[in-house]
């Protein structure tokens, strides 16, 4: 019986990955309880995750499955990829949440839950869009949820308001040149499908490609790409906890995947896909180059993330201007990459106190496993070896030369020389400074909750020793991307 | 409080009545007839003038919209609708629709027109996008966001997007308002006004310092 529901299930998996969070979202808004409205975001984005893996393992690791798809949606390689990643940390994100309750009023608790699950199920919509309208639609959903979320951890901290303002000006500009991108694109095209962009005979080259490039730069705007990411020190450095572990390890991850999505589409088109290579390696550079100085700079723990991971998505756009199968399988491990370090960093950051980096002084002796978390993640940053950043690095700087492109080598190196600066600096004080009384971590029961996304983002960091899944997943997603076989 | 007397909310009702004005134009223009959408276009246009009476009193509404004029309005309205009601090839949404998916196939509209309505479109995004991410007030900076996506909004028409992106447009424009005034109503709350400079000069006075080690 179960088996049978379960087939159901599966055949629905792309409505249901959305829809689940949003059902979530209405159980969590009508329950006064804060802590039973988290079990039921918990419970919902389970639900959501597990069907969402489900969907990639069938899609990308065995035979494409028969789905019953809603008007909305269509599955792709890096759709796939990207829903069972986000899910994932939406998830783990979630869980972790369940320490940080406080960062809101008891009152505003529930609803802190609803917005976090709209944000999860947008980015998620976002990800499974059959068409451009769809698309941006979700994304803007995300960001206002994201804003609203900020907003609210103002109760705390008024710098947050200053933060959500500055996202909603980010986000607004963003959406406008969205919109005007896709209308660029709808002339050339003559469709809103994301398919027909890859597969039309376009009849205006030049609209489409400053169509593509407007609804990419509204995308970077998001997954907080220098220089457009104005918004960040603001937010990561002011919000509430439970805000900018899901603006950092869900909202600028989700943002990248759905960039990469858009891309993928976009660079395969011949009549647009050299004028887009360009502008995506203009960006990835210029987010390389300004993120790690900034990060170097840095002062502040979670703005410091913020510049890192900013810096680290800028090898995602290297990669995907590459315009080949090599180079988005490279991107895909790239993200995933960006998604583990993402996750050590803002979840088991949370755990020291207070968003400064002498929070950090000693943290080796009071939170252990959040230590080696962000300790991984710093690893990852740097490219070390034996991390899955090491892997994304190398299957760059291959694709890369490949290409004939040596300056891309030269920006990878560069990312991960500026990474030993900043993340052998939160090493030092984590396990090299003495400990700040005044900033003891809290000791009660719930900050265990932080622990398995700690350990998530160690074993995903770790995953380097086994890749062969990930490696995987990531070529297939790329052949169907680019519609050639494995 | 005085009528008007909010400052946030006197400027963010400001913003409102035209894009409920551009909502209940859209629906009447470009719904199908038959579908209710006269009637909820007219509702939303009420909405512009409620909004008004809220915020700034009633004797202030009476003197934007006197009564002579809204009941000419209100005389109109019933006679087409009539007129829709009798004959619903007169309707005025099913007329428009239609001139407008003529126009879009015969291409009856010059290409310059196409090309003015664009480059205004354009600029209005452009000009709107500067003044969100410049400006040194947050109410202007959503007036900002709200201008450049009218502008989208008037480009995707231009440009013969289909109709569900308009309608996208005016919904994101609508969403961007709402959680922006409510940030700036929280804004002007807990830092006593809304100037870009003083929340950011208190924002650095309340940065929380690297403690000694």
């Amino acid at each position: 019986m179960s088996a049978a529901y379960l087939e159901i299930a599966r055949q629905h998996a792309p409505l249901l990955i959305v829809a689940v969070p949003l059902m979530g979202a209405v159980v969590a808004l009508i329950v006064p309880l804060a802590r039973l409205s988290w079990l039921c975001a918990v419970a919902a984005l389970a639900l959501s995750a597990f069907l969402a893996i489900d969907l990639a393992a069938s899609t990308l690791l065995a035979s494409e499955p028969a789905l019953v798809l809603p008007s909305t949606s269509v599955i792709d390689g890096a759709g796939a990829f990207g829903v069972a990643l986000v899910a994932s940390l939406a998830l783990l994100v979630a869980l972790a949440a369940g320490a940080q309750l406080d960062d809101v009023q008891a009152r505003a608790a529930p609803m802190a839950q609803v917005l976090s699950l709209a944000f999860a199920a947008a980015w998620l919509g976002a990800l499974l869009a059959r068409d451009l309208i769809v698309m941006v639609v979700a994304v803007e959903a995300a960001w206002l949820a994201g804003t609203a979320l900020v907003a609210m951890s103002g109760d705390r901290d008024r710098g947050a308001l200053n933060g959500a303002m500055r996202m909603l000006a980010a986000g607004g500009v963003g959406a406008a040149l969205s919109l005007l991108g896709v209308g660029f694109i709808v002339r050339a095209v003559g469709s809103v499908e994301l398919v027909a962009l890859a597969n039309a005979n376009i009849g205006a080259p030049r609209l489409a490609s400053i169509g593509a490039v407007l609804v990419v730069a509204s995308l970077a705007t998001r997954a907080g790409l220098a220089p457009l990411h104005f918004w960040v020190g603001s937010v990561l450095g002011r919000a509430g906890g439970l805000a900018v572990t899901f603006v950092a390890a869900v909202g600028m991850v989700g943002a990248a995947c759905v960039l990469l999505r858009f891309a993928g589409y976009a660079i395969a088109a011949p009549a647009i896909g050299a004028k887009l290579s360009a502008a995506l390696a203009a960006l990835g550079a210029a987010s390389i180059l300004i993120g790690a100085v900034q990060a170097i700079g840095a002062a502040s723990f979670r703005r410091l993330v913020g510049y890192a991971l900013a810096s680290q998505a800028g090898c995602v756009l290297l990669c995907v201007s590459l315009g080949s199968p090599a180079g988005y399988a490279a991107a895909l491990l790239q993200v995933f990459a960006l998604a583990a370090a993402g996750l050590g960093l803002a979840v088991a950051g949370s755990a020291s106190a207070g968003g400064s980096l002498s929070a950090l002084d000693g943290l080796g002796r009071r939170a252990p496993l959040a230590s080696l978390a962000i300790t991984a993640a710093a690893l990852s940053l740097m490219g070390a070896p034996l991390t899955i950043g090491f892997l994304a690095r190398w299957r760059l700087i291959e694709a890369g030369v490949g290409a004939g492109l040596w300056w891309m080598a030269g920006a990878a190196l560069f990312a991960s020389l500026a990474a030993v600066f900043y993340g052998g600096r939160l090493v030092e004080r984590i396990y090299f400074k003495r400990a700040n009384d005044a900033l003891a971590v809290s000791a009660g029961p719930w900050r265990l909750l932080v622990a398995p996304a700690s350990l998530a983002a160690v074993l995903a960091t770790a995953l380097a020793f086994a890749p062969q899944v990930l490696i995987q997943a990531s070529a297939r997603a790329a052949s169907m991307m680019y519609g050639v076989s494995p | 409080m005085t009528p008007g007397g909010h400052v946030a909310l006197a400027a963010a009702a400001r913003f409102y009545t035209p894009l409920v004005a551009l909502f209940a134009a859209t629906l009447l223009l470009r719904a199908p007839a038959g579908a209710g959408s006269g009637i909820t276009a007219g509702l939303a246009f009420v909405l512009a003038l409620l909004l008004h009476v809220l915020v700034f009193g009633a004797a202030a509404a009476r003197a934007a919209a006197p009564p002579l004029i809204c009941r000419l309005l209100l005389a109109l309205g019933l006679a087409l609708a009539l007129t829709g009601t009798l004959s619903p090839s007169f309707g005025i949404a099913s007329q428009l629709t239609a001139r407008a998916d003529n126009a879009r196939r015969r291409s009856v509209m010059l290409p310059i027109a196409e090309v003015a309505a664009l480059a205004v479109a354009t600029f209005l995004t452009l000009a709107g996008a500067v003044a969100a991410l410049s400006s040194g007030n947050a109410m202007k900076r959503l007036a900002g966001v709200l201008v450049a996506l009218v502008g989208a909004a008037l480009a995707l028409a231009a440009l013969g997007a289909p109709e569900e992106s308009l309608t996208t447009a005016v919904a994101i424009a609508f969403g961007y308002a709402v959680v922006g005034v409510a940030v700036i109503v929280r804004l002007q709350e807990t830092y006593g006004g809304v100037g870009a400079a003083e929340v950011d000069a208190a924002d650095a006075q309340s940065e929380p310092r690297e403690p000694e080690a």
